[in-house]
């Protein structure tokens, strides 16, 4: 681990990574893995800025027992005039889709440790409430965009979600993924524990090969040299 | 504005195309992410048919018919347009004289000095290589566009950027073909093989657009008669197309009750 700000910065695992190890740059894993990004280029993210104000209303919009409340819903004017159209449709896409259904929001934050592996997985899971009955639901949104192979929600997000809301969510957990541009919903309820146990093995499994190919950290040139933090240094490119 | 984009611009075929035609387009779709406002014309079968061509020459022969009935078969593919493609293409694939192929394979090359840096990234669909060429192939099921010449297309000027280190360092000569597998198209343009002058200026021509990318303030739309076939011609602040989009206008109540879009 690398001292950051006087801290030793944890390795860092996201659902990208444990789909997607095996046929990454392994340099470019490597230091995801290690967390790395404080040092590296800066990427572009203006394609987050929708979808992070839309989960921070949304959160907003319920933090008290209820239905979404619509003036959460702020019109973003510091964002480009097709940003705030899309905006706009994703947050009248949302209400259509969890307009109606009560509940009070919670902050599950962005990572959670796992011990046993010494890893923080870091992800954005979806926007969590807690149920009038008690419940628990988890609704992960998309904004259009999915290529047409692409399924709403993949096993890999739903292990995610299983592990990180193993506190918040420890009896029941129902998921709700919504693409609020095409209109599209799927909804799963996972089998807890089994379900859970399967999540924990698989991503145990998953997390010791992502280890496995960043000790290696081979570079490679290809797809994931585009958008990559970290260029600056890689052998692939010494002139 | 330029803080919209990372230290590192990138570049494909596919935005590098974008940029040239409509700055806003570009924004819109490769910079903001936006998912399109407008539906436009579905791409399934040019997918289905760049998968079945690589499936088909990873496990055997397009020349071999039997194999190719079976790949198209296992893929739920097997019918009449989709064999036609297949067979246009074989009528010009070199894999018969060929000495190495690679399909579906991206290339990336970084430009540092003189700045501003990028990286440009491709995928191309075939290389071949045979009688001491690289031979690109860029598979098109569509019809002919308006490039008779392909040095004119800017998405081909990233692909012989990204392609010509391999090629050089082989010592082959490189040609970029695009392959018309519709019937629709008698001939294909005439194959592009670069000199030298042509691969210093492309370099050139990205890097002045970077450069563009990096000082622009208003990504200005052309505003012409491209936005009637603009996936954003809905919602761009520069349409000369404006509509309704087909995302999400369902009549909700506003905070006061009223009824708005």
């Amino acid at each position: 681990m690398r001292p950051v700000d006087g801290e030793a910065e944890i390795p860092r695992v996201t659902p990208a990574m444990l789909r997607r190890a095996d046929t990454m740059c392994r340099r470019r894993l490597a230091r995801e893995y290690a967390g790395a990004k404080r040092n590296a280029n800066k990427s572009g993210d203006a394609r987050f800025s929708v979808s992070n104000r839309l989960y921070e209303d949304a959160r907003l919009a319920q933090t008290e027992l209820g239905p979404p409340r619509p003036e959460a819903f702020v019109d973003p004017t510091d964002l480009e005039p097709e940003q705030r159209a899309l905006y706009r449709a994703a947050t009248r896409g949302y209400l259509a889709t969890f307009g109606d259904r009560s509940g009070v929001s919670a902050d599950l934050g962005w990572r959670t440790h796992l011990d046993d592996v010494g890893v923080d997985l870091v992800a954005d899971i979806g926007i969590a409430i807690e149920l009038p009955d008690g419940g628990r639901e988890l609704r992960p949104l998309q904004l259009g965009s999915r290529h047409p192979a692409s399924p709403l929600l993949d096993d890999t997000q739903v292990r995610f979600a299983l592990v990180r809301t193993e506190e918040w969510a420890p009896d029941q957990l129902s998921i709700i993924a919504a693409d609020v541009i095409e209109r599209e919903t799927e909804h799963r309820a996972p089998d807890i524990p089994a379900a859970r146990a399967d999540a924990k093995s698989w991503i145990t499994e998953r997390v010791a090969l992502v280890q496995k190919l960043a000790i290696d950290g081979r570079a490679r040139a290809g797809a994931d040299c585009m958008g990559c933090p970290f260029i600056a240094g890689c052998d692939q490119f010494r002139s | 504005m330029s803080k919209l984009l990372g230290d590192i611009v990138s570049i494909t075929p596919s935005n590098y195309d974008d940029f040239v035609q409509c700055e806003r387009r570009f924004l819109n779709r490769h910079v903001l992410g936006l998912p399109p406002s407008d539906p436009g014309v579905g791409n399934e079968t040019g997918l289905l048919v760049h998968d079945m061509l690589r499936l088909i020459h990873s496990r055997g022969s397009c020349g071999d018919a039997a194999h190719v009935v079976d790949v198209l078969a296992g893929h739920g593919a097997d019918n009449e347009h989709v064999r036609q493609l297949v067979e246009r293409h074989a009528r010009r694939c070199p894999s018969a004289n060929m000495t190495s192929a690679a399909h579906e394979h991206t290339l990336a090359r970084f430009h540092k000095l003189p700045p501003p840096m990028f990286m440009a990234t491709a995928r191309i669909d075939a290389v071949w290589v045979h009688d001491g060429l690289l031979d690109a192939r860029d598979y098109k099921t569509g019809h002919l566009g308006d490039e008779q010449h392909i040095a004119d297309d800017p998405a081909a000027k990233v692909q012989v950027f990204v392609l010509e280190p391999a090629a050089r360092r082989r010592g082959l000569r490189l040609r970029l073909r695009y392959e018309y597998l519709s019937a629709d198209v008698v001939d294909d343009p005439y194959p592009w093989e670069p000199d030298l002058d042509d691969l210093s200026a492309i370099e050139e021509e990205l890097r002045a657009a970077v450069e563009r990318m990096r000082t622009n303030d208003d990504w200005r739309g052309v505003g012409d008669e491209l936005c009637s076939r603009c996936a954003y011609r809905s919602i761009c602040r520069d349409s000369t197309a404006p509509g309704e989009p087909s995302w999400p206008a369902l009549v909700t109540s506003d905070h006061d009750g009223t009824p708005s879009r």
